[in-house]
C-alpha cells in the first residue's frame, strides 16, 4: 500500500503559473487582475527556481494537470482503466486491486488519481507492489504527464527503473500482431474466436520466440452452469498474461486445431513503447471477466487504443465486445494492418493432405494410424519416396489427433509414434528432391474480419395456415447455418437472443413469437479420422399451436431442446445430418403446463459454388409424450440467395402438421448483417 | 550477450512482482516431457471455451515435474533454460521435424543452440540422420534428447 502525500491544490490554483510559462498555457485560465497576477507570478517563480523538486514544484505541476484537466483527457482515464464512455455516476476503474491506484479514491476519482500520482513521483520513500518506486511502477503514467505537461530534468528528476529497463531487453521488441485464432471444430462458442498480441522479437523467420499478451481469466476449478453463470456476472478475476508466444500457439493450434490468423500491427516505437510500459504497469492487476462485454478482446483493445491514438480517436467499444468485431476496427484505421497472415491448424492440413492423396494412399496411413500396419511395412515400401513421406506424415498426424481427442493409451501411442517417425527418417530430403514440396494450405477466400457483420436483422412477408404475416427477427449475435458462410467455422451455429415479432396485418395484432435465449448447433461431419458427434441445444420462447374448439391458437411456451446424432458430406457440396431431440415446453396455454418428449430432425444442406446460394431441406418431429401430449411434424425448406456480404434473399416453406390439423407455412425475407 | 538477455526475459516473466504469467502455470521447464504428451479432450471443452479467455483449471496441463529455477539442467549454460522450455513446450513438433530433417520449429531450436543460419539446414539434417540416437526408445524425455542432441552437435557442427 503507497501513502501519498496529498497536495493542498486551491490556494496555488491561480493564473500566474501559466503567466509564467506561456509555453504551457493551457485551456481554462481563470481571470484574475494582472497586477496581483504579476505580483504573484514573480514571487512563485522565484521560489520555482529556488526549489528544485519542492513541494511547490509539485504544487505547480498538480495545478498544471488540473488547469490543462487531463484528469478528463480519455487517455489519462484509460491509463487507470476507466471506460471514458462511462456515463454512470458512479463510474469506477474496471481495475479492483489497491495497488493500482495511488489515491484511497483513485478507482472513483480520476482527479484524485492524478493529483496523487504526481504526488508519488516525487516521493522518494514511496514504493509500490514492495518493489519499485511509483515513477517506474507507472512508468505510462510517467511517461504520459511528461509529455503533457512538459516537465523538465529540473522540475523532476527522472529515477531509472532497472526492473522495467531489464525486462524491455529481455523482450527486445521490435514490433507487435494482432493474432486471432478461429473457432474449433464442435465447439459453436469457439467461433467467436479470441484475440491476442505477439510482441515481435528481433529475429524474423522465428515469430515463435515471439510474447503472447492476452487476457484471460481465473475460473478455478468451475464448470458447466456455474462456469457460465459466474463469467456473465463478472464473478472471475482477470489479468493480463505475457506468455512465450509458442506456448500459446500450443494450445490453440497443437491442442485445439483453431486456425490461426496474424494481423501485423504498424507501430511507431513511441507508440509501441506506450503499450510495453502501460503492459507493465498492468502486471498483476485484476479485472473482473464478463464474458460479453470486459473480455479478453475489450482489454486488449483497450492496450491498442492508448497506444494508437487513431484507434482511440474512432471511440468504437460497442456494450457487447465480439473479439472479431475488434478485429474489424483496427482494420479500420488506414495502413495500422499492415500484413496478413494465415496459419492453418495440423487438422486443417490434415484434412488438405488427405484431400489431395488418392483413396489407397489414405488408407494405408489410416492404417498405420491405427496400428493395424507397419509403418516400416510391405505396403508403405512399395510406394515412391514423396508418397510413403505423405502417408507418413498424415499417418503420424492423424495418430497425434486421435490421441488428443481422447481415448488412446498414452504408452501404445508413443511407441506407435516412434516407429512412425523412424520410418520417415529413413527418408532422406535428397530422395525428395524431384519432386514438389507439400504447399503451404492457402489462406481461406474469406478472412474472419471479411465475414458478415454480427448482429442481424430480418424482414419476411409471408402466410401461415392462410393467414398473413409479417416477421421482424432481430438477433445481436452471432451466426446461423443459413448465413453466407465466408468468414466463419463451418457447419455451426450459435445465436443469442434471438428475437421474433409477428405482426397479423388481417387481425392488426402483434406478438412475440420466438424469444432464443441461445441456440448452438454443430454439424461438424464425420470422416475416417474426424468423428465428431452432431449436436445441438437450444434454450428460449416459443410459439406452440395448440388445440381449442377445434381451431389451433399460438401458445407461448418456455423451450429447451437438446440434439445428437451424426452428420457426413458426402460431397464437397452436399451436407446430410440426422439428430435424435429431446424436448421440453412449458407453458400457461398447454393444457397440463408441461409437455416434453424425444424427436428426431434430419436433413440436407446443398451449398451453392462460392457461397452464392444455400439450400436445406428438413424434417423436424417431436412427439410430446408426457404432460400435455401431442406429436408436432415439420417438413421444410429454406433457400438463401447472396446478395452481398452483409445482404440476402431467404425463401422458406414448410408443411406442418400437429393436433390432428396440417397448414401450410411460406415467406421471403431480406436479412441484414450491420 | 543474448543468452543471457533470453535468462533475464525470461526470470523476470516468472518471478515478477504480483507475476505476469496467470493461472495456467506451465512455466515449468519440463524436462521431464516425454513425446505424445499433449493435452488429452475433454468434454468440458464444449463449454469451456464459451469466450476462450477463461482458463479452465481442471483441463490445463502442467507439465512441469521440474520448474526452471535449475533442476534438471542439461548443462550449466544459462541459455539452457529458454532451450529446455522451448523444447519441451514442442517436443511433439520437433520430433516430426527431426524425422523430416526440416521444420519451422526445428529452425527455432538451432537458433536458440546459437547455430549460424548457414549451418541450420546441416543441423537439421544431422537431426534426421540420428533420429534413433536421438530418441533411442519411446519413453525418451526432453532432457535426455537435448543431451543426446548436444553430443551430436559437439561431434559434427
Amino acid at each position: 500500500m503507497f501513502v501519498g502525500r496529498p497536495a493542498a491544490i486551491r490556494r496555488n490554483r491561480v493564473a500566474p503559473i501559466h503567466f509564467c510559462r506561456p509555453s504551457l498555457a493551457q485551456s481554462g485560465t481563470p481571470v484574475f487582475a494582472y497586477r496581483r497576477l504579476f505580483a504573484f507570478a514573480c514571487v512563485t517563480l522565484a521560489l520555482a527556481f529556488a526549489a528544485p523538486a519542492s513541494s511547490d514544484t509539485l504544487a505547480s505541476l498538480q495545478a498544471r494537470a488540473l488547469e490543462a484537466q487531463l484528469d478528463r483527457d480519455p487517455v489519462w482515464q484509460r491509463l487507470l482503466s476507466y471506460d471514458p464512455n462511462d456515463v454512470r455516476w458512479f463510474k469506477r476503474s474496471s481495475a479492483t486491486s489497491s495497488n493500482f491506484f495511488l489515491s484511497p479514491r483513485g478507482d472513483r476519482d480520476p482527479k484524485a488519481e492524478l493529483v496523487a500520482t504526481l504526488a508519488s513521483f516525487f516521493d522518494p520513500d514511496a514504493v509500490v507492489k514492495d518493489v519499485e518506486h511509483p515513477q517506474c511502477a507507472f512508468i505510462a503514467r510517467r511517461e504520459y504527464l511528461i509529455d503533457r505537461l512538459g516537465i523538465t530534468q529540473g522540475e523532476m528528476p527522472r529515477r531509472t527503473c532497472e526492473h522495467y529497463e531489464a525486462w524491455r531487453r529481455g523482450l527486445a521488441a521490435t514490433g507487435a500482431t494482432l493474432i486471432y485464432p478461429e473457432g474449433f471444430m464442435n465447439n459453436p462458442a469457439s467461433m467467436f474466436g479470441h484475440t491476442l498480441l505477439r510482441i515481435d522479437v528481433e529475429a524474423s523467420g522465428e515469430e515463435l520466440l515471439g510474447y503472447a499478451v492476452d487476457f484471460t481469466g481465473d475460473a478455478g476449478e468451475d464448470g458447466g452452469l456455474v462456469f457460465i453463470a459466474k463469467g456473465i456476472l463478472g464473478l472471475y478475476p482477470g489479468r493480463f498474461g505475457l506468455h512465450p508466444y509458442y506456448q500459446q500457439l500450443r494450445k490453440y493450434a497443437e491442442w485445439e486445431n483453431r486456425d490461426i490468423w496474424e494481423y501485423r500491427l504498424d507501430l511507431g516505437e513511441a507508440e509501441l513503447d506506450f503499450l510495453l510500459m502501460h503492459l507493465w504497469e498492468l502486471r498483476g492487476i485484476d479485472h473482473p471477466y464478463y464474458f460479453f462485454t470486459e473480455n479478453c478482446s475489450y482489454h486488449l483493445f483497450r492496450l491498442l487504443e492508448l497506444a494508437k491514438p487513431e484507434l482511440l480517436a474512432r471511440n468504437a467499444m460497442p456494450l457487447t465486445v465480439i473479439p472479431v468485431d475488434t478485429v474489424r476496427e483496427t482494420l479500420a484505421v488506414e495502413a495500422l494492418v499492415d500484413d496478413i497472415r494465415y496459419r492453418a491448424s495440423p487438422a486443417t492440413k490434415l484434412r488438405r493432405d488427405l484431400k489431395e492423396m488418392n483413396s489407397d494412399a489414405r488408407e494405408i496411413a489410416a492404417l498405420i494410424a491405427r496400428g493395424e500396419t507397419a509403418p516400416d511395412g510391405e505396403a508403405v515400401a512399395a510406394l515412391d519416396a514423396p508418397s510413403r513421406a505423405r502417408v507418413l506424415d498424415s499417418a503420424y498426424e492423424m495418430l497425434r489427433y486421435s490421441f488428443v481427442q481422447g481415448g488412446l493409451d498414452p504408452s501404445e501411442t508413443r511407441v506407435l509414434t516412434r516407429r512412425i517417425l523412424i520410418a520417415r527418417s529413413k527418408i532422406k530430403q535428397s530422395s525428395l528432391s524431384g519432386s514438389p514440396k507439400p504447399a503451404p494450405v492457402a489462406m481461406p477466400r474469406v478472412r474472419p474480419d471479411q465475414g458478415h457483420e454480427s448482429t442481424t436483422a430480418r424482414i419476411t412477408g409471408g402466410y401461415r395456415d392462410d393467414e398473413a404475416i409479417v416477421d421482424f427477427r432481430f438477433r445481436p449475435a452471432f451466426h446461423g447455418l443459413m448465413d453466407s458462410e465466408g468468414g466463419y467455422p463451418r457447419n455451426m451455429e450459435i445465436r443469442f437472443f434471438d428475437f421474433n415479432l409477428r405482426y397479423f396485418p388481417e387481425r392488426k395484432s402483434v406478438r412475440l413469437e420466438e424469444v432464443t435465449l441461445i441456440n448452438a448447433v454443430s454439424l461438424s461431419p464425420r470422416s475416417e479420422i474426424f468423428k465428431p458427434v452432431a449436436w445441438s441445444l437450444l434454450v428460449g420462447l416459443a410459439t406452440r399451436r395448440v388445440s381449442e374448439d377445434g381451431d389451433l391458437k399460438d401458445a407461448a411456451v418456455a423451450r429447451g431442446d437438446m440434439g445428437g446424432g451424426y452428420a457426413y458430406q458426402p460431397l464437397q457440396w452436399l451436407h446430410v445430418y440426422g439428430l435424435a431431440t429431446a424436448t421440453i415446453d412449458a407453458g400457461p396455454g398447454l393444457s397440463k403446463d408441461v409437455s416434453l418428449g424425444p424427436g428426431a430432425r434430419g436433413g440436407f444442406y446443398l451449398r451453392g459454388p462460392d457461397d452464392r446460394f444455400k439450400s436445406h431441406f428438413y424434417a423436424d418431429f417431436k412427439a410430446y409424450v408426457a404432460g400435455d401430449r401431442s406429436l408436432l411434424l415439420r417438413a421444410g425448406t429454406e433457400q438463401r440467395l447472396t446478395l452481398s456480404r452483409n445482404t440476402a434473399l431467404i425463401l422458406d416453406g414448410s408443411y406442418n402438421r400437429t393436433e390432428g390439423q396440417a397448414y401450410l407455412q411460406g415467406g421471403l425475407s431480406l436479412q441484414l448483417h450491420f | 550477450m543474448r543468452a543471457i538477455r533470453i535468462v533475464v526475459a525470461v526470470t523476470i516473466l516468472a518471478m515478477a512482482p504480483a507475476g505476469i504469467a496467470l493461472a495456467d502455470n506451465d512455466i515449468g521447464c519440463g524436462v521431464g516431457t516425454m513425446i505424445m504428451e499433449g493435452q488429452v479432450g475433454p468434454p468440458a471443452k464444449v463449454l469451456g471455451s464459451l469466450t476462450n479467455g477463461v482458463t479452465f483449471q481442471s483441463i490445463s496441463i502442467t507439465f512441469g515435474l521440474l520448474n526452471c529455477s535449475g533442476q534438471g539442467k542439461v548443462t550449466a549454460d544459462a541459455s539452457d533454460i529458454r532451450v529446455q522450455h522451448f523444447a519441451s513446450q514442442n517436443l511433439d513438433r520437433l520430433s516430426v521435424e527431426m524425422a523430416k530433417g526440416e521444420g519451422e520449429h526445428l529452425n527455432v531450436l538451432a537458433s536458440l543452440l546459437d547455430v549460424a543460419p548457414a549451418q541450420r539446414a546441416e543441423f537439421a539434417q544431422l537431426t534426421q540422420e540420428n533420429f534413433e540416437q536421438l530418441f533411442p526408445h519411446d519413453q525418451v524425455t526432453v532432457g535426455e534428447m537435448l543431451s543426446s542432441l548436444d553430443g551430436l552437435m559437439t561431434q559434427n557442427l
